[in-house]
C-alpha cells in the first residue's frame, strides 16, 4: 500500500504539473479538493483518466468519483480493491 | 479619430522585456531562437502556472507589464493575433491522440490547444468581459488584429489591448526543417541580412500594445495606418497601391516618412522583394531591419511595431538595426513593411506624437 501512495502522489504530480512539488508535499490523508491540495473539476477528470489509463479502472458511476478522491489514500485504498 | 500607442511591451529572444530601450548587443543564436523568459512565479500563482504552458506564461506575462504600463485594464476589447497558437499544447494533445488510438484524452492540454486561450487569460484575469477575439490568419494575424483595434477605436472605443504572439518547439522546428524552411545550423541570427541563401531562422516571441483614442504623456505614438495585401504580381503594383493608400489614408506622401523598418529574414527568395522595394521606392529614407532580434515566426512584425515604438520614441536607431548610414537626422514618421515570399504584405506607419 505504501509503495502504491507514493506512486500515486509521483502521477499525480505529473499528470496535473503541480510544479515544484515533491510526493513528501503531499499528505496522503488529507482532501485533495477544495483544501488540501486545492484540486478542481478538470483536475477530476485528469484523475479519472489516470485510473483508467494506469490501471484499467473506469468509473461507471460518476458521483462514485467524491469518495474516491478524497485522498490519496482513499484513491490508493480503491485501486488495490478494483484494479484489473 | 487618432489611434495612439499608449503601452507597449515584449519578450522576446533578446533582453527586451520591460526595457525602454532597444539593447545594443544582441545574443546570438546559431539554431533556434527562444525567448529570454521572466521568472514567472512573480506573476503567477502556483496553482495558476500548472495549467498554463510556455507560451500562455510568456503571453500573460507580456499582457499583464503591457497592461501596467499603460496604468488601466478598463479594456474595450481584447485581440490577439496568432498564427500556430499554442503549439506546445496542439502537439501534446495529438500525440496523445494518436498514442491512445483516440481515447482516454486528457481536458487540460484540449483546453490550452486552442487559440483563443491566449487572449482568454488575460480576459480572466483582468475580468474583461468585452470583445475578445483572435486571428489566426498565418502571416497577417497580428496585422489583421492591429487592423481591428483601429476600427473599434474609430467607432468609439477608448483602450484595446492588441496582441501578436507566437511559440516555436522542438517538434515543429524539426518538422519543418524537412521543407528546408530553415537556415541549416550553425547560422547566427547575426549574419541574416548578408545571408545569400534559402531558409530563415526560428524564432517566437510576444509583444502587446496598447492602443486608444487618448493620447497620455508616455504615449509611444500614433498609429496612422495598418495596410494588408496578400498577394500582388510584382513589387511596382504593391509600390503604387502603397503610395495611395499612404495619401488617401494619411495625407502623407512617401518623402515624409523617414525611416522604414523592413523584416528581412535571411531568405533571398524573401529578402528579394524588399530589396526591390528598398531600392526604389525608399531610396531616400534611413533603412533598417529586426528579424536577428527575434527569428521568423507568424507574428513577427508584432515584435517589429515594439521595435518601432522604441525607435520613434526614443529618435535613435541603434546600429544593429540600421542597414546604412543615417540620412535623415529625426524620425517622425516610420513605415514597418513586412511579408513572406511575396505573400501577406503588411505596412504599418507610426508617427510622432
Amino acid at each position: 500500500m505504501d509503495s502504491l501512495i507514493k506512486k500515486l502522489k509521483e502521477e499525480i504530480i505529473d499528470q496535473l504539473n503541480l510544479e515544484g512539488m515533491t510526493p513528501e508535499d503531499i499528505n496522503e490523508k488529507e482532501p485533495l479538493f477544495g483544501e488540501g491540495l486545492g484540486l478542481d473539476s478538470i483536475d477530476a477528470l485528469e484523475l479519472t483518466l489516470l485510473l483508467e489509463r494506469g490501471y484499467g479502472i473506469k468509473l461507471e458511476n460518476p458521483q462514485e468519483g467524491k469518495k474516491i478522491f478524497a485522498s490519496v489514500e482513499t484513491m490508493a485504498k480503491y485501486i488495490e480493491e478494483n484494479r484489473k | 479619430m487618432s489611434i495612439f500607442i499608449n503601452a507597449a511591451q515584449a519578450i522576446s529572444p533578446q533582453q527586451t522585456f520591460l526595457k525602454d530601450q532597444l539593447p545594443g548587443e544582441l545574443v546570438k543564436y546559431d539554431g533556434i531562437m527562444q525567448c529570454i523568459l521572466p521568472d514567472f512565479k512573480n506573476y503567477f500563482s502556483a496553482i495558476e502556472l500548472r495549467r498554463m504552458s510556455r507560451i500562455i506564461k510568456f503571453s500573460s506575462a507580456t499582457a499583464q507589464e503591457c497592461i501596467n504600463e499603460a496604468g488601466t485594464n478598463k479594456m474595450d476589447a481584447i485581440i490577439t493575433g496568432t498564427g500556430l497558437g499554442c503549439l506546445e499544447d496542439t502537439e501534446k494533445f495529438l500525440n496523445k491522440m494518436l498514442d491512445t488510438d483516440e481515447g482516454l484524452l486528457t481536458p487540460t492540454t484540449f483546453i490550452q490547444s486552442t487559440h483563443n486561450t491566449l487572449g482568454g487569460k488575460i480576459a480572466l484575469t483582468n475580468n474583461c468581459n468585452e470583445y475578445n477575439i483572435t486571428y489566426a490568419h498565418k502571416t497577417v494575424s497580428f496585422e489583421s488584429a492591429l487592423l481591428d483595434a483601429s476600427l473599434l477605436i474609430k467607432e468609439g472605443e477608448k483602450n484595446i489591448l492588441v496582441g501578436g504572439i507566437d511559440e516555436i518547439t522542438e517538434e515543429n522546428y524539426n518538422l519543418r526543417k524537412h521543407i528546408n524552411q530553415w537556415k541549416e545550423e550553425p547560422f547566427s541570427n547575426l549574419d541574416i541580412y548578408n545571408s545569400k541563401n534559402s531558409g530563415c531562422k526560428a524564432g517566437e516571441g510576444a509583444a502587446y500594445f496598447m492602443v486608444s483614442s487618448n493620447k497620455t504623456d508616455n504615449s509611444y505614438a500614433e498609429l496612422k495606418m495598418t495596410d494588408i495585401y496578400y498577394k500582388l504580381k510584382n513589387p511596382s503594383l504593391l509600390a503604387e497601391n502603397f503610395k495611395n493608400n499612404l495619401k488617401s489614408k494619411t495625407g502623407m506622401s512617401l518623402n515624409d516618412i523617414d525611416f522604414v523598418l523592413f523584416g528581412f529574414n535571411g531568405d533571398v527568395k524573401s529578402d528579394s522583394y524588399y530589396h526591390q522595394i528598398k531600392d526604389t521606392l525608399f531610396k531616400d529614407q534611413d533603412h533598417g531591419y529586426f528579424k536577428h532580434y527575434c527569428g521568423e515566426y507568424d507574428t513577427s512584425a508584432s515584435f517589429g511595431l515594439w521595435v518601432a515604438t522604441r525607435i520613434i520614441k526614443n529618435n535613435y536607431i541603434p546600429d544593429n538595426i540600421l542597414i546604412e548610414k543615417r540620412k535623415r537626422k529625426n524620425i517622425n514618421n516610420i513605415l514597418l513593411f513586412n511579408q513572406e515570399n511575396n505573400e501577406n504584405h503588411s505596412f504599418i506607419v507610426l508617427s510622432k506624437c
